[in-house]
């Protein structure tokens, strides 16, 4: 697919902006802190309603505004225009006790995020995705599950049924621990009652049979079956499909790194989560397995107060020639690593959806070396591309010829957009 | 920008407020919309919830909202005293009455368990469900209608397996209606079929 429009409105450093984009290699540049990464976020928003750099919607918004609005239109490869947008709106802008997001698709208003997802596809690349395999296992999860969800919608509802289910299971087994801590006889508080919204009359007679009556006791493990079957259910759609995946996942990979190097280093990943599990067993039976570690390991969960196992602390190994890449690999390879799965995202996304997803390289160019470069372009040769970069010259290395450089000798059309303070100027 | 109104006025705007789905602007246009009405109109609006606040009291029997206790439903001599079709809400009461292929008769629960919510089984009307069971020996089949958000699943799940030891035979509604549909906004059709294709638990 190909980005044709951008338009922002209170978008980070951006009051207002329009630009309108062809096919080819985009680059903006300018001095740091001007905004340059602030587009390439815009635009990579518009495949997920998240920012590459942040969870909070309050540090888009422009200072002193209550609310941003990012759209792209877009041309698919089907050949249909297509428009998207993400608004998020401040509570106090609204008179009200929550904010408000606003999507929606071809003009048409969309509630449900899942409905977004998968529409417009983008990859990004940033300095920031160095942390999949440097930091901490929720980066990669968020790798894998940003991955599964552009492709399956059903894994999207999937993750956003689980996290609910989650909440509320977690919620139970608090309550749990505090009853046990409070032995029991404390009196609940009846006023919140979802029965009866004022009406005091219970039935007169019966009233005190009633508050006598007890409901038949169960066992906590009972108590928190009734979650944990659809959580299990949940967990096993998410585990199956990140299994599937990550075989993929890894192969094209492995393939991209040689590729890109030039060397027989080994890129594998590795899915951890609770074991016994693997991608060649059926969602049910790793559901009756996931469920029956969750109903074993429900004492241990209540004196937590959470939930110890499954899809929400899973982790993604990301090993070279078999070791840890996180401990073991160098500052290059890792770098290296890194764009090899950013490589193997883009390419699934394009098998899976037969759409070129559009790629984002923000401040990544001038890291790599010419090889590298090169082999990139090489790749994304008929991909839309967006890039950042502080300087001209410093970009190009005093290259003579900055198209040849940046396209890696491939015929691609080339432009050229001077950010500064907010502002964007073709050149 | 606060805006500054008579002590009346405020306690007015202040009560729509508490309403759900009326937030502050909704609150202050209904509250001079009231305000603009003869005496007549407006004093009929405080009468009418004054009457429905003193008079709608819980069925003693199924726990739904009525003027009559037991209610219509609960006292008709044409509905099927061995089937009890259980609710979240009054509302699908009238849903279910609506589609007019159910003749038993019903229990409502008045919400669904939400640890998130802190509310518990207790909370809602099952030890009433419980208590109408031990009475009615006549009872042969519960239907659960839930809605089928997670929390209603969690809630039909939890009633199976408080029932699954007295032998009742247990029901759900499943087949037709989407996921997260609430059973208000299912179309007739869709609930009949779910009605039919219901599955013991
Ligand atoms: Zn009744």
């Amino acid at each position: 697919m190909r980005l044709t429009s951008l338009k922002l409105t209170n978008f980070r450093n951006y009051g207002k902006l329009e630009l309108s984009f062809e096919d080819g290699i985009h680059v903006f540049y300018g001095d740091n802190a001007q905004g340059k990464t602030n587009l390439l976020e815009a635009i990579f928003l518009c495949t997920c309603a998240r920012s590459h750099r942040t969870g909070r919607d309050e540090e888009l918004i422009l200072h002193g505004e209550n609310f941003y609005k990012s759209e792209v239109e877009f041309l698919t490869d089907r050949g249909l225009e297509e428009k998207v947008s993400f608004a998020y709106i401040q509570a106090e802008a609204l008179n009200s006790s929550r904010s408000l997001r606003k999507m929606s698709y071809n003009d048409i208003e969309v509630s449900n995020i899942s409905e977004m997802i998968g529409l417009f596809h983008a990859v990004i690349f940033a300095p920031e995705d160095l942390q999949i395999v440097k930091g901490g296992p929720g980066g990669r999860r968020r790798f894998l599950d940003l991955l599964i969800s552009q492709i399956s919608r059903p894994y999207f509802r999937a993750l956003q049924r689980y996290s609910h289910l989650l909440s509320q299971r977690n919620s139970l087994l608090k309550i749990i621990r505090e009853r046990g801590s409070a032995n029991r006889s404390s009196s609940k508080r009846t006023d919140m009652a979802a029965g009866g919204p004022g009406l005091a009359t219970e039935a007169k007679d019966t009233a005190d049979d009633i508050e006598t009556l007890e409901l038949p006791p169960m066992t906590i493990q009972e108590e928190l079956s009734v979650w944990d079957r659809s959580l299990a259910a949940e967990a096993a759609h998410i585990l199956k499909q990140r299994l599937d995946y990550v075989e993929q996942i890894s192969n094209s990979a492995s393939l991209s790194l040689a590729y890109l190097t030039d060397s027989n280093e080994e890129l594998s990943l590795k899915y951890k989560g609770i074991g016994g599990i693997s991608h060649l067993q059926s969602e049910g039976e790793i559901a009756a397995i996931f469920y029956a570690r969750l109903q074993r390991s429900a004492e241990d969960d209540v004196f937590r107060g959470s939930t110890s196992l499954g899809p929400h602390r899973d982790d993604l190994e990301v090993n070279l020639n078999e070791y840890p890449a996180r401990t073991y690999a160098s500052q290059g390879q890792q770098r290296s690593l890194v764009l090899s799965l950013k490589i193997a995202e883009l390419l699934l996304l394009r098998e899976r959806t037969g759409e070129r997803p559009i790629l984002l390289l923000d401040d990544v160019m001038s890291e790599l070396d010419s090889k590298r470069r090169e082999r990139l372009l090489e790749i994304v040769k008929d991909h839309q591309v967006f890039m950042t970069g502080t300087d001209k010259e410093h970009m190009f290395e005093n290259n003579d010829d900055p198209t040849q450089f940046l396209t890696g000798g491939q015929e691609r059309s080339m432009y050229f957009y001077y950010v500064k303070a907010g502002s964007v100027t073709p050149v | 920008m606060a805006m500054r109104f008579s002590p009346a006025i405020t306690r007015l705007i202040a009560e729509l407020n508490k309403l759900p789905g009326i937030g502050a602007k909704t609150a202050q246009r209904l509250a001079f919309h009231i305000l603009a009405q003869d005496n007549e109109q407006a004093l009929a609006l405080a009468d009418a919830i004054r009457d429905a606040k003193q008079d709608v009291t819980l069925c003693s029997e199924c726990c739904n909202l009525t003027e009559d206790d037991p209610c219509d439903i609960c006292r008709s001599q044409n509905r099927d005293r061995s089937v009890v079709c259980v609710v979240e809400n009054p509302r699908d009461v009238s849903v279910m009455e609506r589609v007019q292929n159910f003749d038993g008769l019903y229990h409502v629960l008045h919400g669904a368990i939400s640890p998130m919510e802190d509310i518990g089984p207790e909370d809602i009307k099952l030890r009433e469900l419980l208590q109408r069971l031990q009475q009615h020996q006549e009872i042969e089949e519960i239907i659960l209608a839930m809605n089928p958000s997670i929390e209603g699943e969690a809630t039909a799940l939890y009633i199976a397996r408080l029932l699954h030891k007295t032998g009742i035979k247990t029901t759900q509604l499943s087949h037709g209606i989407p996921m997260g549909a609430d059973l208000e906004y299912a179309d007739a059709e869709t609930l009949s079929r779910a009605l039919k294709n219901r599955q013991e638990l």
